[in-house]
């Protein structure tokens, strides 16, 4: 029975272990998908297991030399643990260079999709077509959305200004004998916009939230691209190493693996199935101002389907630009050029990015919660990560 | 369970063999049934391979601990098979009950083909008349600010006044406000209802189940998997489900539309006399807050749009956390809830 589970392991690690040089040819990829900071881990990996052999080794020479069955059983079983752990580290290892090498574009192939999203095909050269890599894809969908948040914060930013303007807008109306009886009547034509005002504030305060959400994601990513698998993974692994810290350290590599694995697998995923929010028929519209050239909108749109427009002083966003615009208007005329947006039209893309960056998210966490905590108990204990989902 | 004598497989792993073989015959008629369920098959078909080449792999190297262990496996992808049929089954009952209930009440299109289809139609006129409050109350605050600014100055060697006696229109404009606002809150939800049955419909049965029934499969991602299955049933099937029954057991008969509340008329400002003023104030107060109004509005937008939304979300969620618990996965959807 012992041989047979030894040749298990042996065959599973050498299997894993011939598979893991080819990493190190991962190209072009960032933050861990470096192979300078691959080979870092894979050593620090490496004198973890080595110090855990020499414990076990001289635990071993200990028993013998006292003659202590108990020292002996010990190290024996230790010595089975540390094939575990060495077991362990190569399958991550393995994964994460699965992870560097798959690119985005294949995953249309596999859930057997018409299209991908747009921001994967039109991304810059070389990376056009889906060369991204899952790591890489996650954060330029984080980014993409980022952007497309400020953009929404921005376009109802101007609204508020707009609607400010002009619900402060008087106008003296003069009927003709006013010159001589020094008499006239004041209306504010815009006055009713008040109304506007206030729904308008209230979708600022959503689109915020959406925004800070999508932050909190982008630096969440950008915490676990540098420092998770620099840090995190070899610590784990050593603790695991460490005879009376198996269960903490197999939970630390539960919490590696769901953040390091599944996070930036499931925000790929929102990027493919983000464009699905919107229905069939015309696309969303939000209407670009302050100068950011609508970057982002192929978030909800693929090569196919385009879900969501953008329109920058055209039909039907008028108006200006940006807020800057506003500075000479004084006259009627000029206030109705403002042209804010329309409440159903703003509340419409509002909603859209709230889904995007708030409810999907949401959703990852609940996914990744539940695996954390199987994995975590498989490996050692159970942890509930359900915490990081309150989060969004 | 226990293997046969000799290390050859036991009555009961023949057993799971043949009922294996017959999932996957059936998962074949899912996959015959139309390319939007090829991952169904896909799905179960990846991971019994994998036991089935890690099985022989335990006669390989004399391990029959490991053999034990990947019957507890193929168990459980034979259930995961179960819950893929049942799940088809359940989905294809339901479309087929819809439209034969909105077919026999006469309000069914030939476009309704599903469950999904008629709530996304629901959802639609629920958006639409939603939309349609909205810019009412827009117009109708439009031209209320506008004749309540009316002003009249007057000026003569010095010495001047003003009158503003159409100001006390202004009264109405703060109420007004506070309905747009929740007209707005109910109008997003509508949206988001939408889409969030788009994303179902586009991606609940071809990506996030079968994903979900692969997941299951695999002992360290078997809650994940089964969060995945429950999210995509309880968003495919029992949302647009809830979203028709709750609307359709609110009222008996056609649900009566969002009223129109009426346009404040023109008021002038070289009015003097106050009782005519006066008069016009409370004129077009009684119409504005008119019961037969004020009920229909609070029951459209209060209670068929608001409070049905987060009825329906509430219900999802819950059935959510209970499936998911039922095939192995214990999820927290508080979050989720705090969104409704």
């Amino acid at each position: 029975m012992a041989n047979a589970k030894f040749r298990i392991a042996l065959f599973v690690f050498l299997s894993l272990a011939a598979l893991l040089p080819s990493a190190l040819h991962a190209e072009d990829l960032p933050f861990t998908c470096d192979a300078s900071k691959f080979n870092d881990t894979m050593q620090v990996c490496g004198i973890a297991v080595l110090a855990m052999f020499a414990i076990i080794a001289l635990a071993y020479i200990g028993g013998e030399a006292a003659q202590s069955p108990r020292m002996l059983t010990w190290a024996k079983s230790e010595a089975v643990q540390a094939f575990a752990s060495l077991a362990i580290a190569s399958v991550l290892l393995f994964v994460v260079f699965a992870m560097c090498n798959l690119r985005v574009g294949e995953l249309q192939a596999v859930f057997g999709l018409s299209s991908m999203p747009k921001i994967y095909q039109d991304a810059p050269s070389p990376y056009s077509g889906g060369l991204d890599s899952l790591y890489a894809g996650a954060m330029r969908y984080t980014e993409n959305l980022a952007a497309l948040a400020l953009g929404n914060v921005a376009s109802l930013r101007y609204d508020l200004g707009a609607y400010e303007l002009r619900t402060s807008f008087n106008t003296f109306e003069c009927d003709g004998i006013c010159i001589f009886s020094l008499s006239s009547t004041s209306v504010s034509y815009f006055g009713g916009e008040s109304m506007n005002l206030a729904v308008t504030n209230n979708l600022l305060g959503i689109a915020t939230v959406s925004y800070l959400s999508v932050i909190f994601q982008y630096f969440t990513l950008v915490y676990i691209y540098s420092g998770l698998f620099l840090t995190f993974l070899p610590l784990a692994i050593i603790i695991r190493s460490v005879p009376f810290m198996r269960h903490f350290g197999g939970s630390l590599i539960a919490i590696f693996v769901a953040l390091y694995v599944m996070y930036p697998l499931m925000l790929v995923a929102d990027a493919y199935v983000a464009p699905g929010l919107v229905p069939q028929g015309p696309p969303v519209t939000m209407c670009g101002r302050d100068f950011l050239n609508c970057q982002g909108i192929g978030v909800f749109s693929t090569g196919a389907k385009q879900g969501a427009v953008c329109s920058q002083g055209t039909d039907p966003c008028y108006g200006k630009e940006s807020e800057k615009g506003m500075e000479n208007s004084w006259q009627q005329s000029a206030m109705s050029d403002l042209s804010p947006n329309t409440l159903g039209r703003a509340i419409s893309f509002n909603v859209l990015i709230f889904l995007a960056a708030v409810f999907l998210p949401a959703l990852n966490f609940i996914v990744i919660a539940a695996f954390g905590r199987e994995l975590s108990r498989l490996l050692g204990e159970e942890v509930d990560m359900s915490r990081l989902g309150q989060m969004i | 369970m226990e293997a046969g004598k000799g290390g050859r497989p036991g009555k009961a792993l023949r057993l799971m063999l043949f009922a294996s073989m017959a999932l996957l015959l059936a998962a074949g008629s899912l996959h015959a049934a139309g390319p939007a369920l090829d991952y169904f098959w896909l799905a179960l078909l990846i991971p019994t391979f994998i036991v089935a080449i890690a099985y022989m792999a335990s006669y390989a190297f004399g391990a029959p601990s490991l053999r034990a262990i990947l019957q507890d496996e193929l168990v459980q992808i034979l259930a995961t098979g179960a819950v893929a049929l049942t799940l088809f089954g359940t989905q294809a009952a339901v479309d087929q009950y819809v439209v034969a209930t909105l077919q026999a009440s006469g309000a069914a299109g030939s476009d309704i083909n599903g469950v999904m289809d008629a709530a996304a139609a629901k959802i639609g006129d629920l958006a639409a008349g939603t939309n349609g409050v909205l810019q009412n109350m827009q117009d109708v605050s439009m031209e209320l600010g506008k004749q309540a600014s009316k002003g009249v100055f007057c000026n003569f060697m010095g010495v001047g006044f003003s009158l503003s006696n159409c100001s006390p229109f202004n009264a109405y404009r703060g109420s007004l406000t506070a309905s747009a606002f929740t007209t707005t809150v109910a109008l997003s939800d509508t949206y988001a209802q939408s889409y969030i049955l788009s994303l179902a419909r586009n991606f609940g049965f071809t990506v996030i189940i079968p994903l979900g029934l692969l997941l299951r499969c695999f002992k360290a991602s078997r809650g994940a998997g089964g969060a995945l299955i429950a999210i995509g049933f309880g968003f495919y099937t029992v949302y647009p489900a809830v979203i028709l029954a709750t609307d359709n057991l609110l009222h008996d008969g056609p649900a009566p539309g969002a009223p129109t509340l009426p346009i404040v008329g023109k008021c002038d400002p070289m009015e003097t006399s106050v009782s005519k003023s006066l008069s016009e104030f409370t004129d077009y107060g009684s119409q504005l807050t008119d019961y037969g109004n004020a009920k229909a509005l609070a029951y459209f937008v209060l209670v068929r749009v608001l409070f049905l939304s987060i009825l329906n979300l509430i219900v999802t969620l819950g059935f959510i956390r209970a499936f998911a618990h039922m095939i192995g996965s214990e999820i927290d959807v508080s979050a989720l809830a705090r969104i409704s």
